[in-house]
């Protein structure tokens, strides 16, 4: 039974990618999509392009993201017990931001020329770099507190306080900051798949590989926490180091997607539930997996609806996921038994 | 037992719960009309900015401001009375400011681009940030102390302003806005007073709203004379690029993360393109002044266009490669003719085109004209444009 | 004499915040054999499980398991060790009962989780003891109070360990369910040998199928022994006598001892 559902997803995989990739603000005959992708050619150039170097980017990174928090989002809400639970709740994507607006609101300010002229860092990867520090501080803010802490409800209100106390710390600046620059970073919250190219595509890849990697093998770690902490104790497992490994994996797999990408939500909500519900396992050895596969298939087809086909303009990548996710998640929660999640 | 949940019924209530959101949101108010009526003595002669108007009065003027698209009830009017004059009456929603106006605080570089203009700048007393600035006597004021800074828009330390007693403050507004944030300083007795030329759409109706300036200073006759003058330098210029034989094409603006906003057809930086001679893409598409575009709409355009204008906080070739490699492909990159309107940034950081370039579109016209047919006006130095490397 | 499985030397249990709840304890528990701490409420049961669980550090003394101090057995060993069943609501996370069963073998599958033969007839084992065969693909979180007992109960049994040890047990179950589960684990001990300590405060239930019974006081003091020495030497009266209860025997045979009480 499941290997007949995996392959009706691996099928929805490979159609879904293919219509983000056709389809687009630029009408190009599926023919020229065709050629382009396997022959690297096509009667007008600038179709060579858009594909090349704006859509298939785009589709790769909707895949990578669909996996990276839909695995993250899993893991969280087994460490936690909680079925709403997400890749934010530690905070992590609360720190990718707070150093983002560090960025962005002191564009032209001396210290920003200086890290710009001295260090050679510049445009996309100082936002980059700058999301990422700010999310391994908060991430070893959670870990250094948690360490000391036996009850992981207390980790995980920590970690929802120390994303509160980030997000003011960021309104603050907005308040006192010039409007083009709060639209710049309003535009960033609306998280983008586009625009990660080249290196950057592959450093995320890199990136989120290592963190699915390491969830893949906690599979066993994140079964035994099913049953509680004193369970899992007695069953032989070392709660805390789990419990570090978990957070260090979810931030990886968070901070990592939130640095290049923005924040997207939703999808590591959304998606354990239905992985849950659709493979009737709490397994994590199958549901990793299948978390992978039904994320990619839902992120694609997000980017597609935020593309507006056919039309010029797109909609932001969160829009559409959270229009999307908050029936999925309402539907499975308070939905007919059998489907039910948690 | 709960009852069990009406799905149909709940996605249809959803569903159109989100599109009256959605259509809503684009929706214009309707507005009515409403007449004023007293003796004239005559009018402003205004040619080309379609926000406000100026009526001259037995011992005031009537300024009107408009919300761009033509009067409307939701018209601002202002009464600028004469020292000495009595409040005229028929006049209970306007404020009264007394003219000529000492005491400025400007909150948009615009308006302390206009008290330039008029040659008043030294009256101005508050700003709203000391970062965007570039004229030099508003700077050696600050320097001496003499100009407060008085907070950002939205943020303004309404004490501070009521105890300068500042004869009246200009802030950057839409009409068709609420008034309400500024109450506390107008029923303090504090004139508070809406320009909108950044709504205007041609580069001279921009420039026009000088005349505003003009009648609160009574500075009319040195104002008109120089405006007369910027006019018909703009037309001669204008002339000059509109009969140029080949008509390059271009690209503006940069994009952000996969949204490239491009000026549309009713944006006065379409007019310039138009005046300067250009194949512009998207001149005759009409909307609200820029149109929001998916960058793999605008990507075609840019691997073919000849020049790339207006590219943002970038300085370098190398700043624009950072931002995406991408771009790297576009065909004015690879012929290093991208043209971007920071050669006036001064230390603090801010840059004069959107301050003195404001009032000045004959400037911007000519360095576009020398950038895009360089044989049609060889003389010209590059005043706000410069050209990346 | 068979070797203990677990031993107590001279420990004292408490918390380290400074609580010395009862000791010096010299225990040993046999194969075979169901122990049951009795004792009124907040007078240690759960320090003293807690303790022999290897859950908390004993204050002083070593608790000896496998031949060897627990404090310095590996969580992993540990667990091959001793099982436990706890009063936690597991009822979450979309769990059937099959799954429940497996986790047992948590320390002995492989890396990923994947079961090997071996496993799969441990868990087998463990399903037919306890009974639970009936509804080994149901949700957990649709099983009765009793039915869930058992489900833990054989998660226990597939973790093979040679002592589990059980919290409270027979708390919400009705009464049917209680004695059917004290004579289960009365069974169960017996057949496979493993030693079974449970606390609970079911008295006669306890007296009719412990092989020995811990009975701790409030004044921190324990008494070990056969069920009919504790009756007989006057320490339930001790631990329990001060609210107007009294305590008869009423020996029908040999090996069947009723207590009853009367409420002054």
């Amino acid at each position: 039974m499941n290997k007949v559902k995996i392959t009706v997803l691996l099928s929805l995989l490979v159609i879904a990618f293919l219509l983000d990739v056709a389809l687009g603000s630029v009408h190009i005959p599926v023919k020229e999509v065709i050629s382009v992708l396997f022959t690297a050619d096509s009667v007008n150039e600038s179709w060579i392009y858009i594909i090349e170097k704006i859509r298939l980017p785009k589709a790769i990174t909707a895949i990578v993201v669909g996996c990276g928090l839909s695995v993250s989002g899993l893991q969280m809400q087994t460490l936690f017990r909680n079925p709403l639970a997400g890749p934010s709740v530690l905070g992590i994507t609360a720190g990718a931001s707070l150093g983002v607006a560090l960025v962005m609101f002191s564009v032209g300010s001396l210290t920003s020329l200086y890290t710009i002229r001295e260090l050679g860092l510049s445009g996309s990867w100082l936002v980059i770099i700058a999301s990422s520090l700010g999310a391994a501080i908060i991430m070893l803010l959670v870990v250094s507190i948690s360490s000391s802490l036996k009850d992981n409800v207390i980790v995980l209100i920590v970690g929802v306080m120390i994303g509160n106390i980030t997000l003011s710390l960021i309104s603050i600046w907005q308040y006192f900051s010039a409007p083009e620059l709060i639209k710049d970073y309003l535009m960033w919250t609306f998280g983008s798949l586009g625009g990660v190219t080249g290196n950057q595509l592959l450093i995320l890849t890199i990136v989120i590989s290592v963190g699915l990697v390491i969830s893949f093998l906690s599979s066993k770690m994140l079964d035994a926490l099913l049953l509680g902490d004193n369970y899992a104790r007695s069953m032989g497992l070392t709660v805390k180091r789990a419990r570090l490994i978990i957070v260090i994996s979810t931030s990886i797999l968070a901070g990592g997607i939130t640095a290049f990408c923005g924040p997207i939500g939703f999808i590591g909500i959304a998606v354990p539930h239905l992985s849950r519900a659709l493979f009737n396992t709490s397994s994590h050895r199958i549901l990793i997996p299948a978390c992978c596969l039904l994320g990619t298939v839902l992120m694609l087809s997000c980017d597609i609806i935020a593309q507006l086909p056919g039309s010029q303009t797109v909609l932001p990548i969160n829009v559409i996921t959270a229009l999307v996710g908050s029936p999925v998640v309402i539907w499975i929660i308070a939905g007919p038994r059998k489907l039910r999640g948690f | 037992m709960m009852r069990k949940i009406n799905y149909p019924l709940l996605t249809g209530m959803y569903t159109c719960l989100l599109a009256f959101l959605l259509l809503s949101s684009s929706c214009r108010q309707a507005t009515n009309h409403k007449q004023h009526h007293s003796a004239k003595t005559g009018s402003a002669e205004i040619k080309y900015a379609k926000g406000f108007a100026i009526d001259y009065y037995d011992g005031y003027k009537l300024v009107s401001v408009y919300s761009g698209f033509g009067p409307t009830a939701d018209t601002a009017q202002y009464v600028l009375l004469a020292k000495g004059a009595k409040a005229p009456e028929g006049f209970p929603k306007s404020q009264l400011i007394s003219i000529p106006v000492k005491r400025l605080v400007a909150m948009s570089s615009t308006h302390v681009a206009q008290a330039d203009f008029a040659g008043v700048s030294d009256d101005i007393i508050g700003l709203g940030s000391f970062k965007y600035i570039s004229s030099a006597v508003v700077r050696k004021n600050i320097a001496a102390g003499k100009v407060r800074d008085v907070g950002v828009d939205g943020t303004m330390n309404d004490e501070m302003l009521i105890s300068m007693k500042p004869g009246l403050v200009i802030v950057m507004g839409n009409p068709d806005a609420k008034y309400s944030k500024y109450e506390t300083l107008t029923r303090a007795g504090v004139p508070v007073m809406l320009n909108s030329e950044w709504l205007e759409t041609s580069p001279l109706g921009r420039a026009e709203w000088v005349k505003v300036m003009a009648a609160l200073t009574n500075t009319e006759d040195v104002v008109d004379q120089k405006f007369d003058a910027i006019e018909k330098e703009y037309h001669r210029l204008a002339e000059i690029g509109r009969h140029a034989k080949d008509k390059p094409t271009l690209i503006s603006g940069m994009p952000f993360k996969g949204v490239w906003n491009v000026p549309d057809g009713d944006s006065y930086m379409a007019e310039f393109y138009k005046d300067a001679g250009t194949n512009y893409k998207w001149r005759n598409v009409k909307g609200k002044g820029s149109l929001a575009l998916n960058f793999e709409t605008v990507a075609p355009e840019a691997l073919k266009a000849d020049y790339w204008l207006n590219v943002g906080y970038v300085d370098s070739k190398k700043d624009i490669r950072a931002t995406d490699v991408r771009y790297a492909d576009f065909k004015p990159f690879k012929t290093g003719k991208i043209f971007n309107y920071n050669k006036r940034v001064n230390d603090l950081g801010s840059n004069d085109y959107w301050e003195s370039g404001s009032v000045s579109p004959h400037l911007i016209l000519a360095d576009l004209i020398r950038i895009l047919h360089p044989e049609l006006l060889p003389q010209h130095q590059l005043f706000y444009y410069k050209q990346l490397n | 004499m068979e070797q203990a499985i677990l031993n107590t030397h001279a420990v004292h249990i408490g918390y380290h915040a400074g609580k010395h709840v009862a000791g010096p304890l010299n225990l040993a528990l046999f194969p075979g054999e169901l122990i049951c701490v009795l004792g009124p409420n907040g007078c240690g049961k759960s320090t003293l499980l807690r303790t022999v669980a290897g859950l908390q550090h004993p204050l002083s003394g070593e608790v000896i398991l496998a031949g060897q101090d627990m404090v310095q057995l590996k969580p992993r060993d540990l667990a091959k060790q001793i099982s436990l069943v706890l009063t936690d609501d597991i009822r979450s996370g979309n769990l059937d009962v099959y799954t429940v069963i497996a986790l047992g073998r948590y320390p002995w599958s492989g890396w990923l989780g994947i079961l090997s033969e071996a496993d799969k007839a441990a868990i087998d084992h463990a399903v037919q003891v306890t009974g639970t065969a009936g509804f080994l693909h149901r949700k957990i979180d649709s099983l009765s109070d009793g039915e869930c007992q058992k489900v833990m109960l054989a998660r226990a049994m597939a973790q093979d360990t040679p002592l589990i040890i059980l919290d409270e047990p027979t708390a919400h179950l009705d009464l049917p369910s209680r004695i059917q589960l004290m004579r289960l684990l009365h069974k169960l001990a017996k057949e496979t040998r493993k030693a079974i300590l449970i606390s609970t405060h079911e008295l006669d239930l306890a007296l009719q199928v412990a092989g020995q019974i811990w009975l701790m006081d409030s004044a921190g003091q324990l008494a070990a022994g056969l069920p009919e020495e504790l009756v007989l030497n006057g320490a339930f009266e001790q631990a329990f006598g001060k609210d107007g209860i009294s305590f008869d025997i009423v020996t029908e045979t040999t090996r069947n001892i009723r207590i009853s009480y009367n409420i002054k």
